[in-house]
């Protein structure tokens, strides 16, 4: 019996000397399925990505593949090693692992003024989009405020913080949060309204050519950006959702005359650019006077895009276009505007 | 009970609720039914078979994830959290850790896939990549200026 026992533990050792010895042979790792490689790369952070990467060549297209599917810059230096790193033939799968870009002007290692149009950035920014075919969801965030008017200042509360450290810990967190909750048949943009007139529509309308169409998009733009509205159906003629979210979507406005002040006004014109256009979701302080003026605005606007079937406004207002026409889903009161 | 044959000929006699933590296993019972036939599993040795049947056992009364599950997984923030039984299970050399996780991968035992590939991730956190190499035996294909131009283009991965 004890004989039997030490032969059978002798055996044991035997054996994991055996596949010790054949383990420090050959490597192991490399012996696994790509599958099996990016399940174990799913689990690291990126600088251990970035790690690997260098390993060895059959790793590094792995470990990027990773590494460069969620990319948050908050540097403007490392913004310009971003578009240098996605050119050249031994760079494609860089390129188009890019899912999601996020971009944030809090801090910058050069001592020149942390901007867009500045040394190149959006240039730079115009470089990684053409290369991102299969980009899905990009941000930009910019401190600071569109030097608005005294009054402006008075009437709407500051959308972002001055805190340089605040405002890049909101950013990073909102990038996270995204990754969790982003769906793969929606693009989606957002821009901070802090950037140069115009440089907000330049980067939507890169990123629209530079990707393959989607049915839905979603964009969010801070502080009035009106023109970038008009690149929506530039881009995407055949859009089916809309999602547009504004903090202030009525500040731009506060200078026009009167009757521009109401979002059919300034929503027209693009849904009626948009014939597919089924469902359009408007958030962050859209609303109507009242149900009466909603019902003319959803009626105007199905009148031009007869796809139209479903818009829905901040503060519950949801319309639906049934047989007899458009009706009010929802029975939550309008809020008193202020103007 | 489930009879299942491995690679180097050996038979485990199984309960058919151990077998069926593997999706392999249990789409095969499904298909050909109540039957005695021997499941053939010629990626497994018996070695390592004995090792998954004992992560099997002891997770045998927890539910199995399902397909929503799998994918709320693939979005989430995923962390390398390994459980204090599946931790002391999976201290093993690290041939048999390999066998393991490509067995779990063919068997298809999404668990225990995981806890493997976490274990991986957790060796190789934090090094540099002369440590992964000596770690998994790799040899350095790169020239001195293709690896200095990689760790160039990959700086901006350094942004916190």
């Amino acid at each position: 019996m004890i004989l039997v026992s030490v032969s059978s533990r002798l055996s044991k050792a035997a054996g994991l000397k055996f596949r010790q010895e054949r383990a420090a042979a050959r490597s192991l790792v490399l012996e696994l399925p790509p599958e099996v490689v990016t399940c174990v790369l799913d689990f690291v952070d990126q600088l251990t990505l970035a790690a690997v990467a260098r390993t060895c060549r059959s790793l590094r297209a792995n470990a990027e593949r990773l590494l460069y599917r969620n990319v948050f810059i908050s540097d403007v230096p490392h913004l310009h090693t971003l578009a240098k790193a996605l050119v050249g033939s031994a760079n494609g799968h860089r390129s188009l692992a890019l899912r999601r870009l996020t971009i944030v002007y809090a801090r910058t290692t050069s001592s020149r003024a942390p901007h867009a149009s500045h040394a190149g950035g959006l240039t730079a920014i115009k470089d990684i989009l053409h290369h991102a075919s299969n980009l899905l969801h990009f941000a930009i965030w910019k401190p600071g405020l569109p030097h608005p008017q005294p009054w402006f200042q008075r009437v709407f509360r500051r959308p972002i913080d001055h805190n340089a450290m605040l405002f890049q810990l909101e950013a990073r967190s909102e990038h996270n949060r995204y990754c969790e909750d982003s769906h793969p048949s929606v693009r989606s943009f957002k821009a901070s309204g802090t950037l140069a007139l115009g440089e907000s529509a330049e980067i939507l309308r890169t990123f629209l050519s530079s990707t393959a169409p989607l049915p839905s998009l979603a964009i969010e733009v801070w502080y009035r950006s009106p023109e970038i509205l008009t690149v929506i159906p530039e881009q995407l003629p055949s859009l089916q959702n809309l999602e547009i979210l504004d903090p202030d979507p009525y500040a731009y406005l506060l200078d026009a005359t009167t009757p521009r002040r109401y979002p059919q006004y300034f929503l027209e014109p693009i849904i009626t650019q948009l014939p597919s256009l089924e469902n359009f979701k408007l958030r962050g302080g859209w609303m109507t006077w009242s149900t009466q003026s909603g019902h003319q605005m959803v009626n105007a606007w199905g009148k031009r895009c007869p796809a139209l079937r479903h818009v829905k406004l901040d503060w519950g207002a949801e319309w639906i276009r049934a047989e007899e026409g458009w009706r009010r889903q929802s029975i939550e009161p309008l809020p008193l505007l202020v103007f | 009970m489930v009879n299942l044959v491995t690679s180097d000929n050996e038979s485990f006699t199984v309960e058919k609720a151990v077998a069926s933590r593997s999706v392999l296993i249990k789409n095969m019972l499904e298909d050909v039914g109540e039957s005695d036939q021997p499941i053939p599993l010629p990626n497994v040795t018996a070695s390592v078979l004995k090792k998954v049947l004992e992560y099997c056992d002891h997770h045998k009364n927890e539910p199995m994830p399902t397909s929503e599950d799998l994918a709320a997984e693939d979005t989430r923030k995923r962390t390398t959290d390994i459980g204090e039984w599946d931790q002391k299970f999976i201290q093993v050399d690290q041939e048999m850790l390999f066998e393991i996780i490509l067995a779990a991968n063919y068997l298809d035992i999404k668990p225990l896939l995981d806890v493997g590939c976490k274990t991986v991730a957790n060796m190789i956190k934090g090094k540099t990549p002369e440590e992964i190499r000596k770690l998994f035996n790799i040899v350095n294909d790169f020239t001195p200026e293709e690896e200095a131009q990689i760790k160039k283009e990959n700086e901006w991965a350094e942004d916190r």
